[in-house]
Formats: C-alpha cells, sequence, structure tokens
C-alpha cells in the first residue's frame, strides 16, 4: 500500500465521529430519495398494470331504464370497442351487529357471463354461482372493515323488499379501488361497501328484466373521447341518462388520481430537498475538512506531489460518500418496501409490486458524489495554487475592519470575537449560518402536515359543516319531510337543505359537482371565507369553492352556465357572487329560494342536516335505518376519521418518515458545523488557555460564538421554513382537498428546540475536546 | 544575592512517541533569579521547548522536581497550572498567535480582563513602541508589529516571569531587532524575568546568562557581566 493511502485511512480512522456523522446525514437524504421515489413509482406502476389487467372501463354511464338493444347500438359507436350494460342500484345494508347505518351499491352485469370490463380479482372464496340467485360478491375493503368474509349473510333493502345473501367471496374492483358513498366527500368503507349479485336478483327486484340502467365500455386506444361521450349522451338522452363522463370523473379514480399526485408532489418535492441539502453540506464539510489539513497539503507539494494531492482528497471524500450512498440506498430500498406495505390497506391493488426506477439510486450517487468531490477537489484547488512555502506557514491572520469598532467599544472581548467573527468571515459564517438554517425548515416540512390537517378538521368540520349527521333521500321530497326527521329519536335540530347534482360550464371549461342551496337561518352548515368570517349566499347568484372558481378560471360578476342533472334537467346562467374556502371537495351554493325559483320548486327537501343529543344517537340510526326514503346517512364524527385514515393516514406515514429523516439531518448538520467550527478555531482557543483562559473561560468565548450562529440561524431557519411549507404547498393543492400553510405554534416551538438542543449536545461533546485539549500538542500542530 | 525563582532539580520528561520513548529532558538541574534576562541556545530535540513548556505550566514533567517560588509545577493540578499561568507567566511565541479578530488593543485587553493588577493595554502597547497602531487588526500589522502586540499581551498583567520561544524565529534582522528591543526594555523597566529559547546564537549577547542544552540538560552556562544593547546584534 502506498504511504499516502495508509495516510487515507488513518485520517479516515482519526475523523471517524465525523465522517460517520457525515455519512449519516448522506445516507439519510438518499434513503428518504430511493424510498419515496420507489413507493411512488411501485404505485403508478401497481394502478397501471391493476387498470390493464382488469380493463378498466374508460367511459361510464348511468341511466333510468333501456333496453339491451340500446347497448348493441352504443357498441357501434365509432372507436367503442366493448361495452357492458349493468343494472346498478344504491341500496341499504343490513349487517348483523351494525349500530350505524350502512349503504351498498349493488351491481349486476347485465349477461350472465363472467365481466370483461372491470374484472374483479377474488381476495376470497370463489365467483358467483349463476344459478343461485342468493350469493352475493362484496367488496375486500368493505368485509375487513365490518369482519365479513365468505359464509357470513348480510341482508338488503331492494325495492322496498329485504333480501338475505351469502357472501361467497370478497372481491376486488378497478372501479372502486376507493369505494365513495353517494354524497361523501371521503371513502368509508364500514359504512358503504360494494356488492355484486347475478343479474336476475336485481332485474326481479327493480323490474329490469331485459334491461340495463348502467354501461362501462372501452374505447380503442386513440379514439376520440369527447365524441365518444356526446354520441353516449346522444343515445342515452330519452332512456333517461345522466351525463356520460371519462375516467377523470369517476369517483375512485379521481381520489386514487389525487392520492398518488399527493404522493408524487411529496416524493418530488421534499427527497429531492434532503438530498440537496445533504449533498450540499457534504460539499461545505468535506471542503472544510480538507482546509484544515493546509499544512498537509503544502508539505505534500513540497515533496513534488501534485495531481496525486487532488486523487487523494477526492479518495477521502469517496471513502465517506460512497459507503453513505451504499447505505442509503440499501435502507432506501428496505424502507421503499415498508412504505409500499403500509400503503396496502390505502391502495387496494391485487398487487403491489415493488418497482426501483433504476435512475434514482444513479441519480442520488451522481448529486452525492457531485457534492463530496465537488467540497473536497474546490478546498484541495484553493489550497494547491498557494506556493509550498507559503502554505506551510500558517495562514496570516484573516483580515478585519475597524467597521465594527466604535458599535463594540464597550462590549467584552468575547462577545467582539463571536461578532466579528461572523460578520467579517461571511463565507464562513454564511456556510456555517446556512448549514444550520436548513435544519429547521427540514424538521417543520416534517411536522406541519399535523397542523394542517388538524386545521383541515377545525375548519371543515366544526366551523363550517356543523352537523352530527346529513340525512339524504333517495329522491327529493316535500318541505314535510323535515318533519319527519325532526321527529325521530335524538333529533334537537333538523334543517332542510337542497343538494343537486349539477354541470357548471364556463367557457370551454366546466366541472361537474353538487349544487347546495342554503338559507340565511340555516345553522348547521355555514360558508366561511378565507378569514373564517361566516358567508351567507346573497339573495342573487352562485357562491362556489374558491378553488373551484379558479380552476373554472371565473371572476365574480362573470355569468356561469348551470345545468341541473337531475329531475327535468333545467339550465340556466348565473352570475358568480362569490368564493367561499373549502378546504375538502369542490362545490357550489345558493340562496335556497333562489335555487327554489330555478328548479320551479316549493321547499322541496333533498337531505337534512341534523344535530343530534350523543346519548341517543343509536337511535336515531336505527331509526334512519327503518325509514326506506332515506338513501345515506352522513355522520361528522365518521367523516372525520376517515378523512384522517384515509389522506391523513397517508400524508401522515410519509411525513412520519420525513419527520425522522429530518432529525438525523437536522442534528448531523449541527454537529458537524459545530466540530469543524471548533476545528478551524483549536489555535485561538489553545492560545487563550495558554494565556491563562480557564477552560470553562475559553468555553465561554467559543461557545458565544456557536451562541452568535445558532441563535441567528434558529430564527431564519423557521422564517425560511415557513417559506418553504408555503412553497411546497404550492404544488400540493389536490382536487379533493387543499392544506393550509396552517404551522402551528408547537411546531415552529419543537423545530427550534430541535436545532437548538442539537446544538447543545453538539456543543456539550465538542467542550469535552476543550477541556481536554493538549495545549502543547495545539501548539504544536502550528509550529 | 537575588533571590531564586525558578528551580529544577534531576527534571526528567519523557514522550511517548508511537511505540518509542523520547527523552527530551533527562535530570536536568536549573536555576534562575530574580530579574534575570536568560537566553537558552541549543539544537532542535535538545529539550529547550520542553522546558519551556515546563517552565511556563503548559506540560508537566516525568519526573523530579521543578518549581516556580513555592509553586510546585510537577505535580500541580491543571486548575493550579491554569492559575498559575494567569497570575505570573507571560508567553511569546514565534508565530505570534493573537486573535485576529481583535484589534491590537483588544487582544491585549483579553488578558487585562481576566489579569488582577493589569496595565493600561495602551500603556503595554505603548511600551513596545505600538501607540500608533492601537486599533489596528492583525491583518493590518507587519510581523515585527504583531511580535510586539504579543510582547505587549504578554506583559499587560505585569507577569512574574516572561516565557519566549523563538520571538525572532519569524522575522528579518531588523524587525527581530525591535522585538529584541521591545523584550529589553520590559526586562530593564519592570524587572521581569525572560526566559528566550532561540536557534540563534546572536541574540546570547544580550542576556545575563546563556544556557546551551544538549540532550535535554544543560551542557554550560555562560555568564555575561555587561549585557549588549539589543541594537547591536545582527544576524
Amino acid at each position: 500500500m502506498k504511504a499516502l493511502d495508509r495516510k487515507l485511512l488513518r485520517d479516515w480512522r482519526r475523523l471517524a465521529g465525523q465522517a460517520i456523522t457525515i455519512a449519516l446525514v448522506l445516507a439519510s437524504g438518499v434513503a428518504v430519495f430511493i424510498s419515496s421515489l420507489s413507493a411512488y413509482q411501485s404505485l403508478v406502476t401497481s394502478q397501471h398494470n391493476y387498470y390493464r389487467e382488469s380493463r378498466f372501463a374508460d367511459a361510464f354511464a348511468s341511466l333510468k331504464r333501456a333496453p339491451l338493444s340500446v347497448a348493441a347500438r352504443i357498441a357501434e359507436i365509432p372507436g367503442v370497442t366493448q361495452v357492458e350494460p349493468r343494472l346498478v342500484y344504491d341500496v341499504t345494508i343490513g349487517v348483523e351487529g351494525a349500530s350505524l347505518p350502512v349503504s351498498g351499491r349493488m351491481i349486476a352485469l347485465a349477461a350472465g357471463d363472467e365481466s370483461q370490463i372491470n374484472r374483479l380479482h377474488i381476495v376470497s372464496g370463489r365467483g358467483l354461482d349463476p344459478a343461485n340467485p342468493a350469493e352475493i360478491l362484496v367488496t375486500q375493503a368493505f368485509a375487513e372493515a365490518n369482519r365479513l368474509g365468505p359464509g357470513d349473510t348480510i341482508s338488503a333493502l331492494l325495492n322496498g323488499r329485504r333480501q338475505i345473501f351469502r357472501i361467497v367471496g370478497t372481491v376486488l374492483s378497478p372501479e372502486y379501488v376507493f369505494s365513495t358513498g353517494p354524497g361523501e366527500p371521503l371513502p368509508d368503507d364500514k359504512r358503504f361497501g360494494v356488492f355484486y349479485v347475478s343479474r336476475e336478483v336485481l332485474a326481479h327486484a327493480f323490474a329490469m328484466e331485459g334491461a340495463f340502467n348502467d354501461i362501462v365500455l372501452i374505447a380503442a386506444p386513440g379514439a376520440n373521447m369527447p365524441g365518444i361521450l356526446s354520441a353516449l349522451d346522444l343515445m342515452l338522452d330519452r332512456w333517461g341518462g345522466m351525463v356520460a363522463h371519462d375516467r377523470s370523473l369517476q369517483m375512485s379514480h379521481r381520489f386514487l388520481q389525487d392520492e398518488l399526485r399527493q404522493q408524487g408532489t411529496m416524493a418530488a418535492t421534499i427527497p429531492p430537498i434532503f438530498l440537496l441539502i445533504s449533498a450540499f453540506l457534504l460539499h461545505v464539510v468535506m471542503g472544510r475538512l480538507v482546509t484544515t489539513q493546509r499544512e498537509q497539503i503544502a508539505a505534500l507539494k513540497a515533496l513534488g506531489y501534485d495531481q496525486e494531492i487532488t486523487l487523494h482528497f477526492a479518495k477521502f471524500a469517496a471513502l465517506i460518500v460512497l459507503p453513505g450512498v451504499a447505505f442509503g440506498v440499501a435502507s432506501g430500498v428496505v424502507l421503499g418496501h415498508v412504505m409500499l406495505f403500509s400503503y396496502r390497506p390505502f391502495f387496494r391493488f391485487p398487487e403491489l409490486a415493488y418497482h426501483l426506477p433504476v435512475w434514482a439510486p444513479v441519480a442520488a450517487t451522481a448529486i452525492a458524489l457531485f457534492g463530496g468531490l465537488g467540497g473536497a477537489i474546490g478546498a484541495v484547488r484553493s489550497v494547491a495554487r498557494l506556493r509550498p512555502a507559503e502554505a506551510l506557514k500558517p495562514a496570516a491572520p484573516a483580515a478585519y475592519s475597524a467597521r465594527f469598532s466604535k458599535a463594540l467599544f464597550r462590549v467584552p472581548a468575547r462577545w467582539k470575537i463571536a461578532a466579528r467573527g461572523a460578520g467579517e468571515h461571511p463565507l464562513r459564517t454564511g456556510v456555517t449560518l446556512l448549514g444550520l438554517i436548513v435544519a429547521a425548515p427540514l424538521v417543520l416540512m416534517g411536522l406541519f402536515w399535523t397542523d394542517a390537517l388538524d386545521y383541515v378538521v377545525d375548519v371543515q368540520f366544526a366551523a363550517s359543516e356543523r352537523a352530527d349527521a346529513v340525512v339524504q333521500f333517495v329522491d327529493p321530497l316535500p318541505a314535510r319531510a323535515v318533519e319527519e326527521v325532526r321527529r325521530m329519536p335524538g333529533v334537537l335540530l333538523a334543517e332542510s337543505l337542497r343538494i343537486a347534482p349539477v354541470r357548471l360550464r364556463a367557457g370551454h371549461l366546466e366541472y361537474q359537482t353538487s349544487l347546495t342551496g342554503l338559507s340565511d337561518r340555516t345553522q348547521l352548515r355555514r360558508l366561511l371565507d378565507d378569514r373564517l368570517n361566516v358567508v351567507v349566499p346573497p339573495k342573487q347568484g352562485l357562491l362556489l369553492s374558491r378553488r373551484l372558481a379558479e380552476r373554472l378560471r371565473l371572476r365574480v360578476g362573470d355569468l356561469v352556465g348551470l345545468d341541473f342533472l337531475e329531475g327535468r334537467q333545467k339550465r340556466a346562467a348565473v352570475p358568480l357572487a362569490g368564493v367561499v374556502n373549502d378546504l375538502i371537495g369542490l362545490s357550489a351554493y345558493m340562496d335556497r329560494a333562489a335555487m327554489d325559483r330555478l328548479l320551479q320548486e316549493d321547499q322541496t327537501v333533498s337531505a337534512v342536516a341534523v344535530r343530534l343529543d350523543a346519548s341517543r344517537a343509536d337511535d336515531f340510526y336505527a331509526a334512519t335505518k327503518k325509514t326506506p326514503k332515506i338513501s345515506t346517512v352522513s355522520l361528522r364524527e365518521r367523516s372525520i376519521r376517515n378523512f384522517r385514515d384515509s389522506t391523513g393516514a397517508v400524508v401522515l406515514l410519509l411525513a412520519g418518515i420525513y419527520v425522522a429523516f429530518s432529525i438525523t439531518i437536522a442534528v448531523g448538520v449541527v454537529y458537524n458545523n459545530l466540530r469543524i467550527g471548533f476545528q478551524e478555531r483549536s489555535l485561538e482557543l489553545a492560545m487563550l488557555r495558554i494565556l491563562g483562559f480557564t477552560p470553562y473561560e475559553a468555553a465561554r468565548i467559543f461557545y458565544s460564538e456557536i451562541l452568535v450562529e445558532v441563535g441567528a440561524a434558529i430564527p431564519l431557519g423557521l422564517v425560511a421554513g415557513y417559506f418553504l411549507v408555503r412553497l411546497l404547498l404550492l404544488a400540493f393543492q389536490t382536487e379533493m382537498f387543499e392544506i393550509p400553510p396552517a404551522i402551528a405554534p408547537r411546531s415552529y416551538f419543537w423545530a427550534a428546540s430541535l436545532v437548538g438542543g442539537a446544538a447543545i449536545v453538539s456543543a456539550i461533546l465538542i467542550g469535552r475536546k476543550l477541556w481536554r485539549q493538549d495545549l502543547v500538542t495545539a501548539l504544536k500542530g502550528r509550529e | 544575592m537575588p533571590q531564586i525563582v525558578f528551580s529544577s532539580r534531576s527534571l526528567n520528561k519523557t514522550y511517548q512517541v508511537g511505540s518509542v520513548e523520547v527523552a527530551a529532558l533527562q535530570g536536568l538541574d536549573l536555576d534562575i533569579y530574580q530579574g534575570e534576562f536568560i537566553v537558552i541556545l541549543g539544537p532542535s530535540g535538545s529539550g529547550k521547548s520542553t522546558l519551556l513548556n515546563i517552565l511556563g505550566g503548559l506540560d508537566s514533567a516525568t519526573s523530579g522536581a521543578a518549581a516556580w517560588r513555592d509553586h510546585n509545577l510537577v505535580e500541580a493540578s491543571d486548575e493550579e497550572l491554569t492559575r498559575y499561568r494567569r497570575e505570573h507567566v507571560g508567553f511569546v511565541f514565534q508565530f505570534y498567535n493573537l486573535i485576529p479578530s481583535l484589534t491590537a488593543r483588544e487582544n491585549v485587553e483579553l488578558v487585562t480582563d481576566i489579569a488582577e493588577q493589569p496595565m493600561r493595554p495602551e500603556d503595554a502597547l505603548a511600551k513596545v513602541g505600538l501607540s500608533e497602531r492601537l486599533d489596528h487588526f492583525p491583518s493590518q500589522l507587519s510581523g515585527g508589529e504583531q511580535q510586539r502586540v504579543a510582547i505587549a499581551r504578554a506583559i499587560a498583567k505585569r507577569p512574574d516571569v516572561l516565557l519566549c520561544d523563538e520571538p525572532t524565529g519569524a522575522l528579518d534582522c531588523r524587525t527581530g531587532v525591535g522585538v529584541l528591543a521591545a523584550l529589553d526594555e520590559v526586562n530593564r523597566s519592570f524587572g521581569t524575568t525572560t526566559v528566550v529559547i532561540t536557534h540563534n546564537a546572536a541574540i546570547g549577547a544580550m542576556a545575563d546568562r546563556v544556557m546551551y542544552m544538549a540532550d535535554g540538560r544543560i551542557a554550560r552556562i555562560e555568564s555575561h557581566s555587561r549585557r549588549a544593547p539589543p541594537e547591536e546584534i545582527r544576524w
């Protein structure tokens, strides 16, 4: 082994503590990068494979009733390769022991054969026996949430008649990766499930022999989808067709895309920041480590070494970088598997196959090497530029100016050293500060998700949707229906709501959502503006969720096309009167009386918002189950839990990982910065000890500098964190909900404490070195 | 007869360098009197720096006795050595070792802040001829000026003894003479016992006594009845 390589190994051993912490910081950055990206890629790949293998439909339409011959004509629309007419009904489900009202969607295929579109994947049990009408298949999510399996029975209220079914299998469907009940913004697997029965059952119960009320189709690749959809609308119009739509408006797909987009955004924004920051730190730390070897570089140069020196330090950097990257990639892959495994309850694909895109480890290694080698080689160059004789001498005293002298006249010397050290070494201070500053935003980026979710729950469910339950009717009913609900057990307050499915049009943009009619007396559903003030729908015009107005590029005063998608399908044009701050969902609102006028109705009710006496809630649920006119009951408590369990859980899973890594990086960063700071000042500190300063007094000077640096870095870091979070959230707006930049004071507190705590622990560790500093060696090191 | 301030008997210091034991001092006997100007000459490895470090309380001996007045320097704890350095010793090093972020005046203040009866920093700097350069930073001073700041810093606390390790080692002759003049002036006017270790034999001429060291011992002592003024020294 060459002498220079022996030096390499010994240097590494001497600096092992630092080398390992640097490698760990880097490994953390790489691991977050690899795991997030691979988990996300795996999800996308799994979704893609699942859609392809199960032949997920391209277009969807529902209608009142059409003869099966219409389906054959639909199959002839240019671009359509396959159609499947079906029977689909939302029904009330009876599950033994369930106190909450349960609803379900029953699907029967039009032809008796096995489905060719939206193929079911059987998880347990078997498929339906077409000869046995009492058999039923149930989605796995519902089965798990209600602890049901093959052999169990459930009942369903079909067109007013209760029928008992035996579960023969649990299934997955590409159409219901997320199953969201009607009128619910989020999935609730305990209270809503999808069921498959043989065609005869539904045809018989709803008198639909030879007919269908729902159709799905697959289009040829590259087919003209808008053309197909309008042809569908045209054909189904006389059969009571609702508007046909493609995948983009399919609930499960839309929700899945939102979740994936969110995962993708998280994976595409935060991990690269982690990686870049750790590469940057590596750059800085390597540079400073090399600079502390100034005399050795000079000595080597004097001996006639030249390119070998650069190579030597490049190897030194590689010795830190490569194990760090290797460890990071390995733990990233392990963590990626763990993440994918934790996604299982949320993303119900038959298979979640791990997929690591090759470019991810390559990019991570390249960025890390670039940071590490760049820092080391840059520093070697700057030392090597000096003539050996010059470099062998200690560096000339750094230049200071008297800029701050007057201001600091009466200040104790240690603060002068600290202040001038900071003010007059902009580069060193800047680099240290930057290192310390990045720690806090990293922690904030992980912590704030919890705050944001809490804020959403507070605003959406405590301030805005204040009803304990919302009862939805199968069809709109006359005003007296409210009275019936009011008389149900446990009801303290009942307010009528008119909710109607609509399509909003603005120029070529359109969006399908629900329009809710509210009166100025409505207490249980309130609209809020950006400052959380209550907004009452004006007598004229429409209110929209802010994101919906933005999506449709509407400004207050613009006319909005309003197509009702039920009943007589009325059309109108209404001016946009204002926007409201909905955090979940995109909705439209209007004054109740104005809506009645548009629909030519008189106080028709489609839903009732209810405030409940908590002690009698179960009686209330039982009563709703006995009322056939009620299609669904949505409960605020469940909505909150669903929000926390679905989007919340997935977001927090990632956020938790980010917090863990951000802490590693923050601690590594702070320790290394202070450690190198100590190295750079060790001679100065030894000198003070020689002059008769006690270790305590010398430490005070050193700590004063740390205090100045950390004291400046923490507030700057928190400010940077705030802006970074805001910036991050620009990328995070999804259609279903928006994450407000609501960082709670406690998160600032924790981020600051963590950085401060890391500084204190580092200071203590370094302080031990200061106490044990060998003065003779420190002097010899220089002379 | 002046008082003995430093004395050592059978002083030994061995270093462990890798697996080899190096004997830096081997049974060294020494007496230094109050107010003396001593120059210690000797080749590298003769033990000069080790002796200076022990006298200054920066290092402790392996065996034997060494004392400054009634302070036992061999058995002293770290705290006692720190107090000893703080109250009695001033150091001057070859490479000045000023704090770069403090001006000349502030570098001196650093010491006067922790000393019991210090001089005014301005007076200490005047003593070494730097009254005009009080508010200059080390980077704005020449090597000779930086070394004179170091001397001012060393004397400002009115130390009993001034220990100088190659104080002119990094300076040319003319600048070096200026530094020596400052040391001479301090020694004469305050009666500060001064020990200078150097390779430079010419400096010996300004000492009361010159000690020649070899192999960890004092090989020979030369006493001068007349101390040459620094201006006469050339190298």
